[in-house]
């Protein structure tokens, strides 16, 4: 397209354009310094770091190039996840193994490798974490019996909302709540420390539902980007962006659904364009689930 | 030395393989603490998030001051530090990690509610409650113990685990292990 033409274009037509030519690691750079300000670690130490990078970002838009910088952060994500090891959720982890991955493309930038780094490690992790979570899950008794799920809709609080919005009496995860306080209680001591749970049918057919929704679902994310042919890389993108717009909905670990997003576009860029665009797209998504809804939706 | 094995080619395998390898060998880590050590599947780098019931809300403790004549009154409220040491042991509950708080909660003073609570025995198919003879004293965190001085007393960390029966729906909490920290036992 010739550059006089580029004003007459619309303001979605000028974006798509600007992300067509954007180079992958620049826009995996960009992402996962964003993944860092948003959904990063809350230590000092990388709160620091990552607040003096993006500063310096802002100045010096180069330095996002610059291997030092990753470097940097990479060393003080690591230690924090270190000291944090036992109480880390899993995504801190791929977030951390990420930012060596960015560190690692940079460096071999000048020698042309820097999009094999990033392709070859966002289709690892892509496999690697849904076959992992779906072994454990099946390796998982509480986890096959529905026992997890249910007990998701009735006890966790972020939950709520979306177990409403199924048609949950909001009573019921009340209940349960004070059920489980009970339970937990010094003062109370149950035959056998057992006690009923005010749960119903629908509840644990929906628990079922989602249980069998999500192993499915990940196994399939997990098989399909192992062979790395276009049908099936297809098939696998659209399966996965079809995991993070339902996921992250109701589960707020957005973290984790950025991530994924980013291994998602690492992959798709430059080779399914309709399929980039749906990621690019996803992250918006990402940040608008972060509205609350939950509030709205328990205020009706 | 066979051809393949030159500096290049090390530095390649490198370039690709080394994070994957340690991701592999942390994901394998965390599956062998969490069989058994209790190391929470959601915690510890090993993907298994939501691949267990296995939550905050599953995990829980009963802490208790026992004197020298076996009573025992539970401490039902922590200093805000405690609670924080609180959190990060109960995702990995061993003897280990809760010696940060047994620690501190053997220099801290309490308050005792003014009246002793009765304990209940609860049928849980007919729901009746009976007050049972036993009564506990329940005892809030109020500070570092003056003089910082080691108790007499031992703590008693109880910590329990939450199982639920979707059919029966019955909810069972188990007593997986007691730690004990007498006086002089800290590290």
């Amino acid at each position: 397209m010739s550059t006089d033409t580029i004003d007459e274009l619309s303001p979605l037509a000028r974006a798509e354009k600007w992300f067509d030519e954007i180079r992958l690691i620049d826009a995996v750079s960009a992402l996962t310094l964003m993944l860092a300000v948003f959904f990063g670690f809350e230590q000092p130490l990388f709160k620091l770091g990552i607040q003096a990078a993006l500063l310096g970002v802002l100045l010096r838009p180069s330095l996002i190039k610059s291997p030092l910088m990753w470097l940097m952060l990479s060393v003080f994500a690591t230690i924090v996840l270190i000291e944090t090891w036992s109480t880390s959720d899993n995504h801190k982890y791929l977030f951390v193994y990420w930012f060596w991955v960015v560190t690692i493309a940079r460096w071999v930038e000048p020698q042309g490798q820097d999009e094999a780094v990033l392709r070859s490690h966002a289709r690892f992790f892509l496999v690697f974490v849904f076959l992992v979570a779906a072994a454990q899950k099946l390796a998982s008794p509480t986890y096959m019996s529905g026992e997890m799920f249910e007990l998701k809709l009735l006890l966790d609080e972020r939950f709520k909302a979306f177990g409403h919005l199924l048609g949950i009496d909001r009573s019921i995860p009340e209940a349960a709540r004070l059920e489980i306080v009970n339970l937990k209680s010094p003062l109370s001591v149950y035959t056998d420390n057992a006690i009923p749970i005010s749960s119903t049918d629908l509840v644990h057919s929906l628990a079922q539902a989602i249980t069998w929704y999500d192993l499915l679902v990940q196994i399939a994310i997990g098989l399909l980007f192992i062979p790395g042919k276009r049908m099936t890389d297809v098939l696998g993108h659209a399966v996965l962006l079809f995991f993070i717009f339902t996921t992250y909905l109701p589960a707020p670990v957005f973290g984790f659904g950025w991530t994924l997003a980013i291994y998602g576009l690492t992959l798709a860029k430059g080779q399914y364009r309709f399929m980039a665009l749906l990621y690019a797209t996803a992250f918006l998504a990402i940040l608008a689930y972060q509205a609350p809804w939950r509030d709205w939706v328990l205020e009706t | 030395m066979t051809k393949w094995l030159t500096h290049h080619n090390l530095k390649t395998a490198a370039i690709f393989c080394a994070i994957p390898m340690i991701a592999a060998y942390i994901a394998a880590r965390q599956g062998y603490l969490n069989a058994n050590y209790h190391l929470s599947t959601w915690k510890g780098g090993g993907m298994g998030m939501f691949a267990g019931a296995d939550s905050g809300d599953t995990r829980f403790t009963r802490i208790f001051i026992e004197t020298a004549d076996g009573k025992r009154q539970p401490i039902v409220k922590l200093l805000p530090a405690q609670t924080r040491q609180h959190q990060k042991a109960i995702w990995y509950p061993t003897r280990e990690n809760f010696e940060p708080l047994a620690m501190s909660l053997r220099r801290t003073s309490f308050v005792a509610s003014n009246e002793a609570s009765k304990v209940y025995k609860i049928d849980k198919d007919s729901n009746t409650r009976e007050a049972m003879e036993q009564s506990h004293y329940l005892l809030h965190a109020r500070g570092p113990r003056p003089g910082g001085d080691d108790a007499d007393w031992t703590l008693v960390i109880e910590y329990w685990e939450i199982s639920y029966d979707g059919s029966k729906r019955e909810a069972r909490a188990t007593l997986t292990e007691t730690m004990r920290f007498a006086k002089g036992s800290g590290s």
